[in-house]
């Protein structure tokens, strides 16, 4: 089949198509037309409009203004049963699967085979092998969503859309949750997919991925399309400049620091996590002051629940977690405030902020029981505003007053929100799971800026974060975790990203060390505890 | 002894009808407090239709109409008006009880009670090589419809595509979107049919058992025993019929202990239902809690309901 | 900020008066057909309730166990806790009242008056610690269990005035109990009306709440609590104390309707007394945004509403149960959103709560 370079006959176009939510401009007069069977990557910051314009096309939202036409023909679709109808499929970022379901049973959903009255489930299950095993994604129908890995439910995903007769595949950061080697299976599976005629429009924020797959790359920012090149045209540095409108510091500058004492402990830790199935299976390392270790792994490998139980909002089964040789295991979570722990929250929507209260509730939350704060079980104000401006101030939390709602904030300010509630009392150890997700650029820099200033000043910090740049820029030492264990230990400055992602998909290189004299330090497989 | 299972028999009917209803709107997503309101629409309903039009099937028709009018109004609520679900199910539960004792002052200038002899009774289903007074004879049709539609909702469920769908909207109704299903759509129809279903149950429950009589809240809280079968039994058919059996035994339990000269008060056995329904619920809760998760339950209050100043 | 404020009450008032005045509009509808004259029957209903110095003092009595029970609600719903229980609480605080005040007839009523309002909250408290318990620990939906309760106190308290205190035959009512002695009656404020001391029960406990939720620490985790337990969790806050603090404030407060009816107005406890009071409640609540001055002044107007009820068959043809219609009405209007969605554009261009969240609203519901 041969592969269109340019828009002759474009299988999918936007023209002018904007869209808004209230005062913000989601999606601003975006022109992007899709070729047949090319694989075309649209790629911008968090919040660039890529996600929104892609429900435009798929019928989630309906365009303000513009026009959106299949196959040359202008088209309303206001429903997703318009754009499958039109062959346009999605495979969503968080999966829209049904749990208790099967994967047929999934596949099968909006149009049933049927038998008579009854639900034909063996044609169910005949269809997705057949497409499974045509374009190479192995998965056995028969068993229920809730059993699957998170590669194996996009599989199911992708066959979902496939079986609706898609010709347009539309994929939004479908590699955020795979290991480096999934994410080349998929990237193969695309190839496929494109040369057998297929149109795949890949929504991301990882440059490097986006430059081996796509044909053509398409730059995202503010809502507006900030340019466009053919493969080979731009660099990552050149897609990142389009990206971010300057020049982008890919890391941070660290001074070198000799650690300090130790100061977070934790000694063979096991922690349960949904459904009462162990998450975290025996983990042990320590933290020290003037130190940041660095958690990598792909989500869903027990990293959250660490946190949880280090911060007290998970029972620790097993194990124990000291702060400076201050016993915390059984500590709920406001004591391990007080002896020094503080925690910025992976999801800070859920955990972090509480939208519907006030700037000064959400700072309040970690002193306004204690003295001055409060007199006995009554709040003083005067005392808790002048503290509440105050962190304000030093954090460079920017709002109109500290009455606003939280909800009104930009998701950087929120974090910084976060950050000035949690270090606002001089934590000795930090940790910080995924502290810069969702946040601007700006805020991003200071955020960095933050951590490395509280290492600076001899506290602890504990970072898990799915950047992997950020990971290596920030960490002096890096812990791999793979299915609820550390599988490996490897210095922060040199590692490289290929050993980095062999132990993320818990390859530790039995039988030495992977090294490269001239890269420096080696990746060190774990001894067994 | 005979009477007992007779009365339990048919103590149970609209609890099940009811349940069943409520069982299908759980399916979708939905909530349904308001069987107990969209019961006594039936109820009043069948006497009114019955009544007025001198037919009984007129009447059941009417029942059933009845109560999938009210059921929409619900639905509508609940859907486009975005209110609390919880809220406007005891929004309609009070409406029901007010508009039917409204109108049974206004229709038939009586408080309290209304029967009359031109109230045909509901079909009764005569079962031949009995005796004509054996208690299980001649029971209201609407009782063998009540068994038969356990199974036929159990079949639809689970081995029709509409019954798959119904399950996907209510489990995850964001993935039934994402793949074509108009999930609006199916809940109106589920909360329709409960609509209709609750009509039978409240027919079955005025008319089904000696004269046709509608006295003033004469569901009297069955609609909430139906909502907790539901709960009980975890929106599935079997468990929901043992749970609707269960809750109408200790109903009519309650009323013959007097009679039966059992030293237990009967307000004690008329509690025993709801203590039953509350060791029900801690013992599932209990079970699916794993230790550490935040008790967060699912049933939040929407963003609305909790509103303060 | 102040300004900013009163705006938004200011919108939120124009709001609940808009619900009401569409629930009125339909009420007229209804009576309308039914061959009633709707204007005159609203004016009659107004000024029973509102006219006339003994209507007036009747709706404050029937707004003082409606403000208590809108309290109780409001407490928990606030807190993000879907507490239905009033009634049940109501029930068992009105009957400790009783045996209080009948174990203790002869004794001086400046004790035991006290010490039956307080026996009555601690009753109210009790019957709210079991799902109060359930919730915190194992995530026991509250509304169930809570219903669950509600039916159990009434079988029960029916139980104990049919058996042990009935004195049913003695004053016409079959299920009734001794009348409190006159010395342990709440002194009456307008002669030839209902209304006694006990609404100033009502209106220290909306002062007192007022209190609890602003200037409180406990106040405060409640709002964060109904706010996002989560991030009340993570904040340190002991999310399970919380809730049981919770249930238990409301199970009190509702206690305390109960012994104000029994030291009040009617003296002694009547099997299934109030029926609706508890769902009234609810209303009372959410007209009043969960806010004890909103529950005060709604708890007045659902006290007209009450009031007139009582008198509707002496003064017009209309059925009592059109009041039950009206406040069916006004729940489910107060529950639709149709308002909300064209206030939440004032609101986002004021920067106000409702404003843009993190997820814009898909036109297809994905959710």
């Amino acid at each position: 089949m041969q592969r269109s370079d340019g828009p002759i006959s474009p299988v999918v176009e936007t023209r002018a198509v904007s869209k808004s939510f209230g005062d913000v401009r989601a999606v601003d007069r975006v022109s992007l037309a899709v070729a047949l069977g090319v694989v075309h990557a649209i790629i911008g910051e968090n919040g660039a409009g890529k996600t929104t314009l892609m429900r435009l096309l798929y019928g989630i939202y309906e365009p303000d203004e513009g026009t959106i036409l299949v196959d040359g023909v202008p088209r309303t679709i206001r429903h997703p049963r318009d754009a499958i109808q039109l062959g346009i499929g999605m495979v969503h970022q968080h999966f829209m699967l049904v749990p208790s379901l099967t994967v047929a049973d999934n596949v099968a959903l909006g149009r049933v085979p049927r038998r008579g009255l009854q639900y034909d489930v063996a044609r169910a299950r005949a269809d997705v092998l057949e497409l499974a095993g045509r374009y190479g994604l192995k998965v056995d129908p028969s068993v229920r969503i809730q059993d699957l890995s998170v590669g194996q439910m996009q599989r199911v995903e992708i066959i979902k859309a496939l079986l609706r007769g898609a010709r347009v595949l539309i994929l939004d950061e479908p590699t955020a949750v795979l290991t480096p080697q999934e994410v080349d299976e998929l990237m193969e599976a695309l190839r496929t997919l494109a040369a057998e005629g297929k149109s795949i429009i890949f929504i991301s924020h990882k440059l490097r991925e986006v430059l081996k797959v796509a044909d053509r790359t398409t730059v995202m920012r503010g809502g507006r399309v900030v340019g466009e090149a053919a493969r080979g045209e731009l660099d990552a540095k050149g897609l990142a400049r389009l990206m971010v409108g300057r020049d982008v510091l890919l890391t941070v500058t660290k001074p070198p620091l000799a650690p300090g004492p130790v100061a977070l402990e934790v000694a063979d830790l096991h922690v349960d996590g949904a459904r009462g199935l162990p998450a975290v299976k025996g983990v042990s390392f320590q933290v020290h002051g003037s130190e940041i270790v660095g958690i990598a792994g792909v989500e869903g490998n027990g990293q959250s629940e660490l946190v949880e139980a280090l911060a007290g909002l998970r029972p620790i089964r097993q194990g124990s977690v000291k702060l400076y040789g201050r016993e915390l295991t059984r500590l709920p979570p406001r004591q391990r405030y007080a002896a020094g722990l503080a925690h910025i929250p992976e999801d800070r929507l859920k955990r972090g902020v509480s939208t519907s209260c006030t700037i000064q509730e959400n700072l309040m939350m970690r002193f306004y029981y204690r003295p001055p704060y409060s007199r006995g079980r009554f709040l003083n104000f005067s005392a808790i505003s002048a503290r509440v401006r105050t962190l304000m101030q030093r954090f460079d939390v920017r709002a109109k007053s500290p009455a606003q709602p939280t909800g009104a904030l930009s998701g950087g300010n929120m974090q910084k929100l976060v950050i000035a509630r949690e270090l606002g009392e001089q934590p000795e150890c930090l940790l910080a799971a995924q502290p810069t997700r969702g946040v601007d650029v700006g805020a991003i820099e200071y955020i960095h800026s933050q951590l490395l200033e509280l290492r600076g000043r001899g506290k602890a910090i504990l970072l898990i974060s799915a950047e992997l740049d950020e990971i290596r820029s920030l960490s002096d030492r890096i812990l791999v975790m793979y299915e609820g264990t550390i599988v490996a230990e490897m210095a922060g400055e040199h590692v490289r990203e290929e050993e980095l992602g062999l132990a993320m998909a818990g390859h530790t290189g039995a039988g030495g060390p992977v090294a490269d004299s001239t890269d420096g330090a080696a990746a060190r497989p774990r001894e067994p505890v | 002894m005979g009477e007992l299972i007779a009365a339990t028999i048919r103590t149970t009917a609209p609890i099940l009808l009811a349940a069943l209803g409520g069982l299908l709107c759980a399916r979708a997503g939905v909530f349904n407090i308001a069987l107990e309101g969209l019961m006594l629409m039936g109820a009043f309903a069948v006497i009114a239709g019955a009544y007025f039009s001198g037919s009984v099937w007129l009447g059941l028709l009417g029942a059933m109409a009845v109560g999938v009018a009210t059921a929409l109004v619900f639905a509508f609520f609940i859907q486009r008006l975005r209110a609390d679900v919880i809220i406007a199910g005891l929004a309609i539960n009070i409406l029901a009880l007010g508009l039917t004792t409204f109108l049974l002052k206004v229709w038939f200038g009586v408080d309290g009670s209304f029967t009359s002899d031109q109230i045909s009774g509901l079909p009764t289903v005569y079962l031949p090589l009995l005796p004509d007074t054996f208690f299980l004879n001649n029971l209201s049709i609407l009782i063998y419809v009540s068994w038969v539609l356990v199974a036929a909702i159990a079949w639809f469920l689970y081995r029709t595509p509409w019954g798959l769908t119904l399950r996907a909207v209510g489990e995850f109704p964001a993935a039934a979107t994402t793949a074509g299903i108009n999930v609006r759509t199916v809940r109106y129809l589920a909360v329709a049919a409960s609509g209709a279903l609750c009509g039978l149950a409240g027919a079955q429950l005025a008319n089904g058992y000696l004269t046709g009589t509608f006295t003033e809240n004469m569901t009297a809280g069955r609609g909430y025993l139906a909502f907790t079968a539901v709960i009980f039994g975890a929106a599935q058919p079997g468990l929901v019929f043992a749970a609707s059996l269960l809750l109408g035994m200790a109903d009519a339990l309650g009323v013959r202990l007097q009679l039966l000269q059992v030293p237990i008060p009967a307000e004690f056995v008329l509690m025993f239902p709801y203590v039953l329904t509350l060791v029900a619920l801690f013992l599932t809760s209990a079970a699916r809690h794993r230790g550490g998760e935040l008790p967060v339950d699912e049933l939040a209050l929407s963003e609305q309901a909790q509103e303060s100043l | 900020m102040l300004a900013a404020s009163l705006r938004r009450i200011g919108w939120q008032l124009g709001r609940q008066l808009l619900v009401i005045a569409i629930a009125l509009v339909v009420g007229l509808a209804i009576l309308q057909i039914s061959g009633y004259a709707p204007i005159e029957t609203y004016q009659i209903m107004a000024t029973a309730a509102f006219g006339t110095s003994i209507g007036l003092a009747n709706t404050l009595r029937w707004a003082t166990p409606l403000i208590l029970v809108g309290l109780s609600v409001a407490l928990s719903f606030r807190a993000g806790l879907f507490n239905i229980g009033a009634q049940g609480q109501f029930y068992v605080g009105a009957f400790a009242a009783i045996i209080v005040g009948l174990g203790l007839k002869d004794g001086p009523p400046w004790l035991v008056v006290p010490f039956g309002f307080l026996a009555a909250g601690l009753a109210g408290l009790a019957w709210a610690l079991l799902p109060g318990l359930l919730r915190a620990y194992y995530g026991t939906n509250e509304v169930i269990s809570t219903l669950m309760m509600n039916f159990i106190a009434l079988q029960f308290t029916n139980y104990l005035v049919r058996v042990p205190y009935n004195e049913g035959g003695a004053t016409g009512q079959v299920l009734a109990t001794a009348t409190l002695p006159d010395p342990l009656r709440l002194m009456t404020l307008e002669p030839g009306s209902e209304l006694t001391l006990a609404v100033f029960v009502a209106l220290g406990m909306a002062a007192l709440a007022a209190v609890y939720t602003t200037r409180t620490t406990s106040g405060y985790e409640g709002k964060v609590l109904g706010a996002n337990p989560y991030f009340a969790e993570n904040g340190g806050v002991n999310v399970r104390a919380a809730i049981v603090t919770t249930f238990l404030l409301s199970g009190f407060i509702a206690g305390l309707a109960g012994a104000t009816e029994m030291f009040g107005p009617i003296g002694r406890f009547i099997g299934g007394l109030h029926e609706d009071l508890g769902f009234n409640g609810v209303v009372v609540s959410l007209m009043g945004f969960n806010n004890p001055w909103g529950v005060l002044l709604s708890g007045l107007f659902f006290g007209g509403l009450q009031n007139a009820a009582q008198q509707m068959r002496l003064l017009t043809e209309v059925p009592r149960a059109m009041v039950t219609v009206l406040q069916g009405l006004v729940t489910i209007a107060v529950t639709a959103q149709i308002l909300r969605l064209s206030l939440r554009r004032q609101r986002r261009a004021a920067g106000q709560p409702g404003a843009a969240g993190p997820e814009p609203r898909p036109a297809v519901e994905v959710s």
